[in-house]
């Protein structure tokens, strides 16, 4: 009867299945994770049985295509492979009439509110890729990004809808270029600059030339009323409140990516892997506290001789481990 | 946060806590790195919900170790004592051996999949929307039009049944 009650108050999970459906909630609180601790102290086996649990619904993964049709009943994308949204990586494939429809499938899912006009060039996740423009224009995109082109007879238009991008813009004062992200434009005739989305708007780096950054767009006569204007060597940040006041930097270092390598002055190492796991083909994981307190001044080559985990580990004080689930573990050496 | 904040934190209050267990402080160090390696090693994820207690539980399971380790070193060990220590007792928790077992695995799939279709269909769809589409307890919620505690709910009885198979 006692026991009956007791079951009645107290909602608390009991094993190690029911703390794992417990810790996948959105609003797991300090209680929570306080009960789900006093059980695994309260007894030895109970962290190997939580993590069997967790392993074993892990090892589900290969059954995913299994349950293709139930996922697409319920409403949902197509099955993800284990290597990340399956997407066509090559524009090529548009050219057969399935491919094509996989493109146009894939490229709605990932930006379900851009309709706009353009041509759409995009890099994996791993890759820096190299695009020229109808115009002559050169652009750099960053690895996982992605810029919608559209060139008008009035405006050539670029819009940044995903990571950063490099641009050389070919001179032509009749025809300006703008380049959009964070609701601002970026509005040139000839210059050499990157754009780049942040978690707090985007940022402007003018290696060269002349760029204005307007909320208008270069279409309309009065764009450049009220724009802000850059300086070489100076950098823009961009946030919800528009942009702020241009500010003399270092703007090398930041953009160094464009010459397919990365630059760290005085970095905590745990920067630089986290910087260097964008271009890696597999996930790292900083496993060392440590590394947040060793700063290096490094420059990481992201293309050459074998991958990019082993130049680092031959150019930092790093050590490099790698797990049966495929993420290279990096602890300070 | 940032990554690197998230682990400075969790350093820092389990060196408060390891070291109010009564751990030497150079120890406490070692224990402390130990165990960010060890969490690592057995795929748990810094920004996952139960990062904090299971960081907590294997430091200090791997304090007691150290501990127990001393002692039997004071002790004078035995050949038995260093066998026991390579065992690594409970702080090493089952590490996979994938070479060994993929026959056996291929099997407990099908087994699986048998038991997520027998499952009642709102508990396995939120399961299934959870593991292979890995939306949130949320969405899933708003999906099938049940509350997150119901989707916990569904996701908890489908782990329990698969426990259940596989323990036949």
């Amino acid at each position: 009867m006692i026991d009956r009650l007791t079951a009645l108050f107290d909602r608390r999970p009991r094993t190690a299945e029911d703390w794992l459906a417990r810790m996948s909630r959105p609003d797991v609180d300090a209680r929570d994770q306080d009960g789900f601790l006093a059980w695994l102290e309260a007894d030895p086996d109970h962290l190997a049985r939580y993590e069997a649990a967790r392993a074993d619904s892990l090892a589900l993964e290969p059954l995913r295509a299994m349950f293709a049709a139930d996922l697409a009943r319920l409403g949902q994308r197509p099955a993800r492979t284990g290597a990340g949204l399956a997407r066509p990586r090559n524009r090529a494939l548009a050219a057969g009439g399935l491919a094509a429809a996989a493109l146009t499938v894939a490229v709605t899912l990932a930006w379900p509110m851009l309709r706009s006009p353009g041509e759409l060039y995009r890099s994996s996740p791993t890759q820096i890729r190299d695009v020229v423009l109808a115009d002559g224009s050169r652009v750099t995109l960053d690895a996982d990004s992605a810029i919608r082109v559209d060139l008008s007879d009035d405006v050539r238009r670029v819009g940044l809808e995903r990571g950063a991008a490099y641009f050389e813009v070919a001179h032509d004062a009749a025809v300006p270029f703008q380049v959009a992200l964070a609701d601002q434009r970026v509005i040139v005739t000839g210059t050499r600059f990157v754009t780049a989305l942040t978690d707090a708007g985007g940022e402007v780096f003018l290696l060269e030339g002349r760029v204005s950054v307007s909320a208008r767009d270069a279409g309309d006569p009065d764009a450049l009323a009220g724009a802000v204007r850059l300086l070489p060597g100076q950098r823009l940040r961009l946030t919800a409140d528009g942009p702020g006041r241009p500010e003399q930097v270092d703007v090398e270092t930041p953009t160094a990516w464009r010459k397919r390598r990365l630059v760290f002055r005085d970095a905590p190492l745990s920067e630089v892997v986290a910087a260097a796991g964008r271009y890696a083909d597999r996930p790292l994981v900083v496993a060392d506290a440590r590394l947040a307190r060793t700063r290096v001044t490094a420059v990481l080559p992201l293309t050459g001789q074998g991958t990019l985990v082993e130049r680092m580990d031959r150019l930092l004080p790093i050590s490099v481990e790698t797990t049966t689930d495929g993420r290279t573990l990096i602890r300070a050496e | 946060m940032s990554p690197e904040a998230v682990v400075a934190d969790l350093r820092r209050e389990l060196i408060v806590w390891l070291t109010r267990k009564g751990g030497a402080a150079a120890d406490v160090e070692d224990v402390v790195q130990d165990a960010f390696l060890r969490f690592h090693r057995a795929g748990h994820r810094l920004e996952s919900p139960d990062a904090r207690p299971l960081l907590f539980v294997i430091a200090r399971n791997l304090q007691h170790d150290r501990w127990k380790a001393e002692t039997r070193e004071t002790r004078r060990r035995s050949d038995d004592d260093v066998h026991a220590l390579d065992a690594g007792p409970r702080a090493i928790a089952s590490e996979a051996s994938p070479a060994d077992d993929r026959l056996i695995q291929r099997q407990n799939l099908a087994a699986a999949a048998a038991v997520i279709r027998a499952l009642p269909p709102r508990c396995r769809d939120a399961f299934l929307l959870h593991r292979f589409e890995a939306l949130t307890y949320r969405q899933i919620a708003a999906r099938l039009g049940v509350s997150v505690s119901m989707v916990e709910k569904y996701v908890a009885e489908a782990l329990r049944q698969l426990k259940k198979s596989r323990e036949g």
